[in-house]
């Protein structure tokens, strides 16, 4: 018996970024990548719309950041489960979003293993 | 492989060129904080999807600069001369790295951007010389006790365990990741210490082991459940009965909610923005139809239209620059404390009206002068405990910052209850120093005399702070709020206290003004000081000084209705040729009542053209201290009139 595949909803301003996350988790069949967002505002918005049980979410974005949109999304749903994916340098924003509320992080450039690792450890939780 | 690179090529490209042309608005002068934000963006993804590709050259590069944006935006440093042109080179760097790295998978980068790399770092100002910014100061998840407080008592049922969480120091970030596992442990208990310090997470130092003190009723298993899938740990060791978490130990404040450069807009608005940019294309459709039909009363009807979008778009896109002035409270509230305890001053700030919101430029603006303001106040204004208990007052000296709308301005006023300022002193210091005469101070009134402090090299060229309790600087405050068509005014009562107000314009963009002729030209006054029009006969005009009158309108209750104000021509108070001898039956002339800053006025023209809302561009170096304009605004037809600033023409006259 196999669970249905986890819904994600992938958060970058980058299209590289996004198809690459996309990729590594569906090539798993255990996830399904049900929507995409370029910006914290299209975030917020696609999350109350998709209720996805995963969000990828880029820290710098333009219209609304990560972070900021991390919090939006955890007041309208605290279960939510967000990973943030990060870049070198970043770790005081990875530290806010920590205390914002997001589960996990990802630090770019990353491995699909890192990935992979970094996700089933937070949809075990 | 091939698919990313494509994308990598083709979104690096559109990074490249949206960078480009932002680059070459920097070497304008002033930059915007959004251009700096948005470079930073712009080579932060290229940065990102270069080190995902392995394209290190590229990576390398574009992280320097990202660095350096990252200082520019967050303010630590100024914009270098001749970044600009600096950026275009290292834009066309990346874009020839870019090329390469497009040629294949197997191709290689030739170009070795590190000399470019270090030229961009070296701009970067080292790290003691920047004040440590972590971002990550704020609200605590727990409410952290303060130093001298101990930690809450723990209900009989908790216990207090002692973890030590050590992280692979070969992680990716350890400190992050330690994080992590105090919020984790928040989840289930209070987290009563905290060693080291969790902002220490952050700094290399941090050598990937914590001690975490947690009160909590759950059992050892619980913690153990909760850390035990950590990624990255290496070491988890819990005991029970780990010591009381020492005072100071408390995790400090973790996030920092303000000082984020978004604005946050609901959908709704958004959805609002399209329907009516829908609107406003249908409307230039059926304007376009109508012109090439030549139907003059269609296109005068669909061009109304077009501005009533046009102005409902304007006003809807100002109301989200809007920002309460709360905003900024608590860096004047942290400039109080810092510069009271290094003066050993006692000082509450109190701010009324922090409700009242501002545009975001207005506000950046404003930040300094008060900034400024705030710290004379307690510097030179408030007295030292003893003194002040000397004097009969309380000790603790109170500054109150009130904030304040009317119509499109906001009043910003600060007011302190120290020893104020000694008006013999300036009117000294203005003798001594050669800037006035006995006879041109003995007509000044108080509070010109109290501006005089706001005259370039005044105050800084002798120890005037001292006497005077005001001072340095204050011609900077001066210009920087004349800048923003905003007006500033002084009130002083000497052993009581200061008072300094200042009127700053809602919005910076545009204004509501009349536009009038004169003999000298075209100017605009601004409408929110003009109290009424009327039309004066000529024959009351003349080229002296107040040679006519208007009665001042006053409220219905007001007693002192029969107070009358001067009328000034402008060509007169622009210093062009007086208006000559009336002759009997001449038409009447316009007049435009005005009241700034409490003091009235009146502006007899030759003209007045209309009244509309007029785009306003600051003057700019050196024209910007022409005093008697705040500002040029350009008109419809392309000609530019430049804006009068009432209070100093008023002045000046």
């Amino acid at each position: 018996m196999t669970a249905p595949p986890l819904r994600v909803l992938i958060v970058d301003d980058a299209l590289f970024m996004r198809s690459m996350i996309r990729d590594i988790l569906s090539n798993t069949g255990r996830f399904e990548v049900v929507g995409e967002a370029a910006n914290g505002l299209e975030a917020v918005r696609k999350y109350s719309e998709l209720k996805p049980g995963l969000v990828t979410m880029d820290i710098v974005m333009p219209e609304l950041d990560g972070i900021e949109a991390t919090r939006e999304i955890l007041r309208q749903d605290p279960q939510a489960r967000i990973v943030m994916c990060s870049a070198l340098g970043q770790e005081a924003l990875v530290i806010e979003s920590i205390s914002a509320g997001a589960r996990d992080f990802i630090v770019k450039p990353f491995t699909p293993e890192k990935v992979i690792r970094v996700v089933d450890n937070v949809t075990s939780r | 492989m091939k698919k990313y690179l494509d994308l990598f090529v083709s979104e690096a490209g559109e990074h490249i060129q949206a960078a480009g042309s932002e680059a070459s608005r920097l070497s304008a002068g002033l930059t915007p904080p959004d251009i700096l934000n948005s470079l930073f963006r712009h080579f932060h993804s290229i940065k990102g999807m270069a080190a995902s590709m392995g394209f290190t050259p590229i990576t390398t590069l574009s992280h320097a600069v990202e660095d350096l944006f990252d200082h520019l935006r967050k303010k630590d440093m100024e914009v270098p001369p001749g970044l600009s042109d600096l950026l275009m080179e290292v834009l066309d760097t990346t874009s020839a790295m870019v090329s390469q790295a497009a040629a294949g998978p197997d191709a290689s980068i030739a170009i070795d951007p590190s000399p470019m790399a270090a030229r961009i770092r070296a701009l970067i100002p080292p790290p003691g010389a920047v004040a440590a910014r972590v971002r990550g100061a704020g609200p605590p998840v727990q409410p952290a006790p303060g130093p001298a407080a101990a930690p809450p008592p723990s209900p009989a049922s908790e216990r207090q365990f002692r973890c030590l969480i050590g992280i692979d120091p070969a992680a990716d970030f350890p400190g992050p990741r330690a994080a992590l596992a105090v919020r984790r442990l928040e989840r289930i208990g209070q987290i009563v210490g905290c060693e080291p310090h969790q902002d220490a997470l952050l700094t290399t130092s941090f050598g990937g082991e914590i001690v975490v003190t947690l009160s909590t009723d759950r059992p050892e298993a619980a913690i153990r459940a909760c850390l035990n899938d950590l990624l990255d740990l290496r070491r988890l060791e819990i005991s029970e009965g780990g010591a009381p978490g020492a005072p100071g130990t408390a995790p400090p404040p973790l996030a920092d909610t303000a000082a984020q450069a978004t604005v946050r807009i609901q959908t709704s608005t958004l959805d609002w923005f399209l329907d009516s940019m829908s609107g406003m294309m249908a409307r230039r459709g059926a304007l376009a139809e109508a012109l090439r039909c030549r139907q003059v009363d269609a296109a005068t009807l669909a061009l109304e239209k077009l501005s009533e979008s046009i102005d409902g778009l304007r006003e809807r896109v100002m109301e989200l620059r809007l920002m309460p002035f709360e905003g900024i409270s608590p860096r004047l509230t942290r400039t109080v404390r810092e510069v009271a305890r290094r003066t050993a001053r006692r000082v509450s700030l109190q701010i009324t009206g922090a409700e009242v919101s501002l545009d975001r430029s207005v506000l950046e603006e404003i930040i300094d002068p008060l900034d400024h303001l705030l710290r004379n106040a307690v510097d030179h204004g408030i007295e030292l405990p003893t003194e002040r208990e000397l004097a009969g007052k309380p000790p603790a000296g109170t500054i109150r910052i009130d904030v304040s709308r009317s119509a499109d301005m906001v009043q910003v006023v600060v007011e302190d209850d120290g020893r104020g300022m000694d008006l013999a002193a300036i009117r000294r210091k203005a003798l001594s120093g050669g800037f006035f005469t006995q006879a041109e101070l003995a007509a000044m009134d108080e509070p010109q005399i109290l501006m005089l402090t706001t005259i370039p090299g005044f105050s800084t060229a002798a120890k005037i702070t001292e006497v005077s309790g005001r001072g340095v600087g204050m011609d900077v405050v001066r210009t920087r709020i004349e800048a923003m068509r905003g007006h500033m005014s002084i009130s002083s009562t000497r052993g009581t206290g200061t008072r300094i107000s200042m009127s700053v314009p809602l919005t910076v963009a545009v204004i509501d003004a009349f536009l009038v002729e004169c003999g000298a030209g075209l100017f605009a006054v601004p409408a929110g000081a003009v109290g009424s029009v009327e039309l004066i006969d000529p024959v009351h005009l003349r080229s002296s000084l107040g040679g006519a009158f208007l009665p001042a309108r006053r409220g219905p209750s007001d007693p002192d209705a029969s107070e009358l104000v001067p009328v000034v021509d402008l060509d007169e108070a622009l210093g062009s040729a007086p208006r000559g001898a009336s002759p009997p039956g001449a038409s009447p002339v316009p007049v435009l009542a005005y009241q700034v800053n409490g003091t009235r006025g009146a502006l007899a023209v030759g003209k007045i053209r209309g009244r509309g809302d007029l785009v306003v561009k600051p003057l700019g170096p050196p024209l910007e201290r022409l005093r008697r304009y705040s500002g040029v605004a350009l008109l419809d037809d392309g000609n530019l009139a430049l804006i009068l600033d009432l209070a100093n023409l008023a002045r000046s006259a």
